[in-house]
């Protein structure tokens, strides 16, 4: 075995020791230890005297910062040394050092073996390490004892589970140590001089007689990592010391006298050098100049992908590539960031508008006004948002029907298509404990799916986001409707009419769509608090979602407004994803979006390139795009790389199939264009009434805008097929009267302009000061939806609280319960902004009476109508 | 209107000499400005409230009128739109109300102007430093804001505590002893022994949620351990174990005293919870005070203090919120520009802001009664209908106004930097993966070379290996 001299090298020494502690026993004995050992170790020729530093950290982070300094001096021999108390965790694992102020059991006090002492040592520039542990249990470091590349020598002062100090020590020095600095004082007879292994033997030797306070057998403990060398660690010897070699004499004198000027040498040789050099140079040793601000990229996605784009947006901000220099480009100083990035969603039909009126948006942005004023999105810059740089939809299907609503000519928004960047296979979720009979989750058709799911085998309802709310729910529909007998999507054909209605027939009902894939899984979200409906319905739900965002339920990540869960679900709770054949996958094209009049467009159009090339690059944007469960963009092979061994699809708790195929979406423009078409014409015309709560008391705590704002959002979602009406109460005219309604907009209109205007009006105060007694207006409002036969119709109620209860007559709730019953149905949709939200009694009564939802107040509040309002014409027979 | 054709001419004559005038003072004019003056703003000034009723009667009393350009609801998409138009010179908005922590960006892009004089000193000394940087003043304070611990005076009050907690270490202790006997109380009424999960109380509710109110509520736990606001670095030796000590508070609190939820609230899902009566105390700022009297009786019920203090000086700093005014750099109205940012922060204004909800900038708002400049506004119409808003507290300060004032002036601005929006980000990004992991390692090294990296407006020092699954 070769020994490794450390002699004349750049060493260290960390002594730490700590004898006084703020809630443990003390431990007298150590406060000598470090200076024993310092003496020691400067007096046998391996390290000196500046080489040595001595820490008694009383805070975490003391003795962490002492240990990264000398590990970034050191470039020979670091040594460290800890004596105190140790302390690990029920099951041995988890080795942490006490410092002054360390608490047991409260983690972040101590200093962590594995994490913070091995992953500081790791990075450090020295050559060789040794570490010797005096503390209890200093024997269970071996088990967390890994390093990824630095040849390490761990001197363990007893074997695991052990105890060392028993707190009565006599001060002077720990029995170990002492035992140490004689063996590295007085070398071992016959040796030149005192090794690692020597020292590890020697000990044993002497402590062969002693008892830990256990009460057992004391036996130190080594081991090594990267290296099979031996260290020296003192050139004592028994007989006469032999001189220092006058090679290491005088690599010690350069390292004490002149190193530490080298650096004044040096910068003098730098300022003559420059002086000559010029000014140029003389940039170079300026303090690095400020960073001017880097350019804002605005970047628009859809609600679901936003999370794992925040997250790549912010690795590309402090990656090497966006800090680069370019050629060219020499006006940013070495080092800054170049772009950085703010990621922000919005729900597809605001997109769309946004796009469609893109003057508007312009307009908005400019301050100028200009651009047609529209019925619908009439404030494009505060819905979707700011005016995008770069725009990752779900799917290239949206993008093409953005196209499709945009101007040919003049518009100042410019967009292409840079290809995709990520995707996700589409799903049915179907309840693990209800797996399908005779049918595979990989390779089967829809019409499979479909048969399998329905009344006659496993009976459960299928739910999909909206395909007008969200790119998911738009992909589904493709694929529901071009794929239905699992053949391949060809680039023409259009949906057949028949196979589309009798889809649209398993998508039932109200309720049944959301806004999006993540909202949707929410709401199927076990909640112990909350047993009821959700609970129920999981288990007799199919959700027609993307393999990430199934993926995510299952194990429990947050999921929409759901927050992260400790654990993934038990197996009876999750989804098992169903792949139905030849559906195209997500893939998340990276669309360009360059603005008219533009001062800084060349500029701007290459950060959106460098941001999408990174995107793609497998040790870049990739890595972190799967790692959260999406499948990564074809290699150079042309191949969909595997799914990388972080991602969580490799998880089995994720219930995914690795085998399933990524199908490219290829559909043409116009398949896309048609499909929507179908759908619009599956849908039965319906009727919708907005019945709004305009009593003063809507004007506190900000309520009013998110009630308009809702009722705004719900008169978006009209479209060719419905008509509809919008109600106000109190009456200003009819102050006695509780029954009394407003009709603002009166039923079976389509254009949503006067609805605009009048919501308009209330937005800008105009509110009635009476009570507003709900059930009685409700009541109104139900008789007058109940005169018609149809069945595609519901009411959307939003309100603050209802002030009726005092003054009631006795029977009404009685009255419009039963009125509720009565076919045709009414859903009754309610939005609470008031203080209980939907937790009472009557609200709860009224959306099961009517076979409605009751939905709270908050800033997602909106979307969630939007989605309960949009499948109010879908072509369902009602409820199932 | 009925005397419009007689009146026409001279209100003409009377803006013209109001706007020869304005030129005088105000320096070299090429001639009269055109058009509206753009204002560009988050929804909440352009939703009915006392801000926009304080445009009107600007446009009233100059005859001038104001356009406003409703900007994304989130403070990120606000910022992000208006940054980005200025660096593509796309905008000709004249007023922008920005963030105060988007000071020194938007200056150093070049996107306002430097406001050109200094500020009467009536202005709030702890404000106008969100105004300043480099030397310069950058826009007028148009409202400010300093957290306030809310807490349950009625309950506290039931197990014998009288005071509100004086530092962080009362808070948990005194939330872990009430919660516990009230909740086992509770237990011992219930059928059957056990509470509802939405009925049990916690002992704090904050902003935890990653975004901006997480680096709110770090930046006060770093403070309250010894940090300095005014550090430029995380990585000097006190500054990392300050901000080291904090999120090991912070993670702390929300293992021992707060839900679970508390990591995906923001300001209104937390005053909800304590609305709720699902806790007994909340960090939060004085605008949900109304909100929470809907439900809780002030002063009765529920009451503010400031925030705890740092037991090594007593100090009790919370970050200063609130946004300024200033004129945009393309702005072809300056002088209307200066001429409305100057109404919108008068003396009366700020003292109608006060008013209605809002923590004023000046000084005089929150002198006595009858010593504050009187809000020029209307008082509250008879039908309240017909205005759609009313004020919480009408001719009046609000009951929190004492404590309020006390917290601004020990309030202290985020750290004032060209990058602090990247610098908001490395924390919210670090501290939600700490706070929602099992513990025990220690974040403070990494998080402040993070920090310091972020502020420098440079990249990562090294390539670092990426971090498990993200």
């Amino acid at each position: 075995m070769s020994e490794y001299d450390a002699r004349g090298k750049i060493n260290r020494a960390l002594l730490i020791g700590v004898h006084d502690y703020a809630t443990l026993r003390g431990l007298p004995a150590v406060e000598d230890n470090p200076a024993e050992l310092r003496r020691a170790l400067t007096a046998t020729d391996l390290f000196t005297a500046d080489e040595v530093t001595i820490c008694r950290p009383g805070e975490p982070w003391e003795l962490s910062q002492a240990l990264t300094a000398a590990a970034d001096e050191a470039r020979g021999l670091l040594l460290v040394h800890f004596s105190g108390h140790g302390w690990v965790g029920s099951d041995g694992g988890d080795l942490r050092l006490m410092v002054g102020t360390s608490v047991p059991r409260q983690s972040h006090t101590t200093v962590s073996w594995q994490d913070v002492v091995l992953s500081c040592l790791d990075n450090t520039r020295a050559e060789r390490i040794v570490i010797v542990l005096e503390c209890c249990y200093a024997g269970n470091a071996g088990g967390a004892f890994h390093s990824h590349r630095k040849p390490m020598s761990l001197l363990m002062a007893a074997q695991p589970n052990r105890r060392i100090f028993s707190g009565d020590e006599p001060a002077g020095g720990t029995l170990f140590t002492r035992a140490v600095v004689q063996i590295l004082e007085r070398g071992i007879p016959g040796r030149r001089f005192v090794t690692f292994e020597d020292l590890v033997r020697e000990l044993r030797v002497r402590l062969a007689g002693e008892r830990t306070p256990m009460g057992d057998v004391w036996e130190p403990r080594s081991a090594k990592q990267n290296t099979v060398d031996d260290v020296v660690l003192s050139f004592a010897t028994s007989g006469t010391p032999l001189p220092t070699p006058p090679r290491i004499r005088l690599r010690r004198w350069f390292n004490q006298h002149l190193r530490p000027r080298l650096r004044l040498l040096l910068a003098l040789c730098t300022v003559l050098v420059l002086a000559a050099a010029g000014l140029t140079a003389l940039r170079l040793l300026r303090p690095l100049p400020a960073c001017p601000p880097a350019l804002e990229l605005r970047l628009l996605t859809a609600p679901e992908a936003e999370p794992t784009l925040r997250q790549a947006a912010f690795a590309y901000e402090m990656s090497e590539l966006n800090t680069r220099p370019l050629q060219g480009e020499g006006e940013l100083p070495a080092g800054c960031r170049r772009a950085q990035i703010t990621v922000y969603s919005a729900a597809k039909d605001q997109i769309d508008q946004g796009f469609a009126a893109a003057d508007r948006w312009q307009g908005e942005a400019k301050g100028t006004g200009q651009g047609q004023p529209g019925t619908k999105g009439a404030d494009p810059l505060n819905r979707p948002g700011p005016q995008p740089d770069v725009w990752i939809p779900e799917s290239t299907a949206v993008y093409e029907e953005a196209r499709r609503g945009m101007p040919p000519t003049g518009s100042p928004a410019a967009l292409s298509d840079t290809g995709p960047v990520a995707y996700s296979p589409l799903v049915v979720g179907i309840p693990a404990t209800k797996r399908l009979d005779d049918v595979e989750p990989v390779g089967a058709s829809w019409q499979d799916l479909l048969t399998g799911t329905d009344s006659a085998h496993r009976d459960l309802k299928l739910l999909r986001p909206s395909p007008v709310l969200s790119g998911t729910g738009l992909l589904h529909t493709i694929g529901l409707y071009l794929a239905n007998d699992g053949s391949h999507i060809g680039t023409s054909g259009a949906p057949d009419p028949a196979l589309a209605e009798g889809a649209e027939q398993r998508l039932s009902a109200p309720g049944s769509q959301y806004a999006d894939s993540t909202e949707l899984l929410c709401s199927l979200r076990p909640s112990s608090a909350d047993p009821g409906p959700a609970g129920g319905q999981r288990d007799r739900s199919a959700p027609l979602v993307s393999e990430k965002s199934l993926a995510d339920f299952n194990l429990g990540h947050a999921v929409g407004s759901c927050p992260a869960l400790d654990a993934p679900l038990p197996y009876g709770d999750r989804y098992a994803a169903y792949y139905p054949r030849n559906v195209p996958a997500l893939d998340h094209p990276l669309i360009r979006v360059a603005w008219r009049g533009a001062a800084d467009a060349t500029v701007r159009r290459a950060a959106v390139d460098r941001l999408a090339g990174w995107l793609r690059d497998p040790q870049g944007g990739q890595r972190i795009l799967t790692a959260q469960g999406y499948r990564g963009v074809p290699g150079k092979d042309g191949a969909v790389p595997a799914p990388a061994p972080g991602s969580p699809l490799r998880n089995s708790r994720a219930n995914a199939d690795l085998d399933a195929p990524v199908t490219p979406f290829a559909t043409g423009a116009d398949q896309v264009a048609r499909v929507l078409d179908g759908y619009d014409k599956a849908q039965k015309s319906s009727r919708l009434l907005i019945l709004m709560d305009t009593s003063t008391s809507m004007a506190d705590g900000g309520k009013l805008p998110v009630a308009v704002g809702a009722a705004d959002r719900a008169l978006e979602m009209v479209g060719a097929h419905h008509t509809y009406g919008l109600w106000t109460f109190p009456d200003r005219a009819h102050p006695d009267d509780p029954g009394a309604v407003r009709e603002v907009v009166p039923l079976g209109t389509a254009d949503p302009a006067p609805g605009k205007a009048a919501l308009d009006r209330i937005a800008k105060g105009e509110l009635v000061d009476h009570g507003a007694a709900m059930e009685e207006a409700l009541t109104a409002a139900v008789r007058e939806m109940k005169k018609s036969a149809g069945s595609n119709q519901a009411i959307v109620l939003i309100l603050d609280e209802d002030d009726g209860g005092p003054r009631r007559a006795p029977g009404v709730e009685q009255t419009l319960t039963a009125l509720l019953k009565k076919k045709p149905p009414v859903p009754v949709l309610t939005l609470v902004l008031g203080r209980a939200g939907c937790d009472t009694f009557i609200l709860q009564g009224l959306a099961g009476a009517s076979r409605g939802q009751c939905v709270p107040g908050g800033p997602q509040a909106p979307d969630l109508l939007a989605g309960l309002v949009a499948s109010i014409g879908t072509a369902g027979k009602g409820d199932r | 209107m009925r005397t419009a054709r007689a009146a026409g001419p001279a209100a003409a004559l009377s803006l013209l000499l109001a706007v020869a005038a304005g030129g005088c003072t105000a320096g070299p004019e090429p001639g009269p400005e055109k058009g509206p003056i753009v204002l560009a703003t988050g929804s909440d000034l352009s939703s009915t409230g006392v801000r926009q009723d304080l445009i009107r009667a600007f446009e009233q009393r100059t005859g001038r009128a104001v356009r406003i350009v409703k900007l994304p609801d989130t403070a990120d998409g606000q910022r992000s739109q208006l940054l980005a138009a200025g660096q593509s010179g796309n905008s000709d908005y004249d007023v922008l109300n920005l963030d105060v922590a988007w000071t020194a960006e938007f200056a150093e892009a070049g996107v306002i102007r430097p406001w050109g004089t200094s500020l009467d000193g009536d202005f709030l000394d702890s404000v106008v430093k969100t105004v300043a940087y480099d030397g310069k003043i950058w826009g007028v304070p148009f409202n400010t804001d300093a957290g306030l611990l809310y807490y349950r005076k009625d309950i506290l009050a039931r197990y014998g505590h009288h005071q509100p907690p004086s530092n962080w270490g009362e808070v948990k202790n005194i939330a872990r002893e009430v919660a516990g006997a009230y909740n086992r109380e509770l237990a011992r009424k219930a059928k059957g022994g056990t509470v509802p999960a939405d009925r049990t109380m916690y002992g704090m509710v904050a902003q935890l949620r990653p975004y901006e109110g997480l680096t709110v509520n770090t930046l006060e736990a770093a403070w309250a351990n010894g940090g300095d606001p005014d550090a430029t670095s995380f990585t000097k030796g006190e500054q990392v174990g300050a901000l080291q000590q904090g999120v090991a508070d912070v993670k702390d609190r929300l293992d021992s005293i707060m839900p679970h939820e508390a990591t995906t609230m923001d300001e209104t899902e937390s005053r909800r919870w304590f609305a709720d009566g699902r806790a007994l105390f909340m960090r939060n700022w004085p605008v949900e005070y109304a909100s929470v009297a809907e439900k809780l009786t002030p002063r009765k019920q529920f009451d503010v203090a400031e925030l705890p203090a740092r037991p090594s000086d007593g100090k009790r700093m919370s970050v200063l919120g609130g946004q300024n005014l200033a004129i945009s750099a393309g702005s072809k109205r300056p002088a209307g520009a200066r001429a409305l940012i100057e109404a919108l922060t008068g003396p009366g204004s700020e003292r109608c802001l006060l008013e209605r909800g809002f923590a004023a900038t000046r000084d005089s708002a929150y002198r006595d009664a009858a010593k504050a400049p009187s809000c020029p506004l209307p008082p509250e119409r008879a039908e309240r209908g017909s205005t759609g808003q009313r004020a919480p507290w009408p001719g009046q300060e609000p009951p929190y106004t004492r404590t309020l004032y006390a917290a601004l002036r020990a309030a202290e601005p985020r750290p004032r930097s060209a990058h602090y929006q990247t610098f908001s980000k490395v924390v919210q990004i670090r501290v939600s993966q700490y706070l929602s992991s099992r513990g025990g390692t220690a974040i403070a090294d990494a998080l402040a070379r993070e920090a310091d990296e972020a502020l420098s407006g440079r990249g990562a020092e090294q390539p670092r290996r990426p971090e498990g699954a993200g």
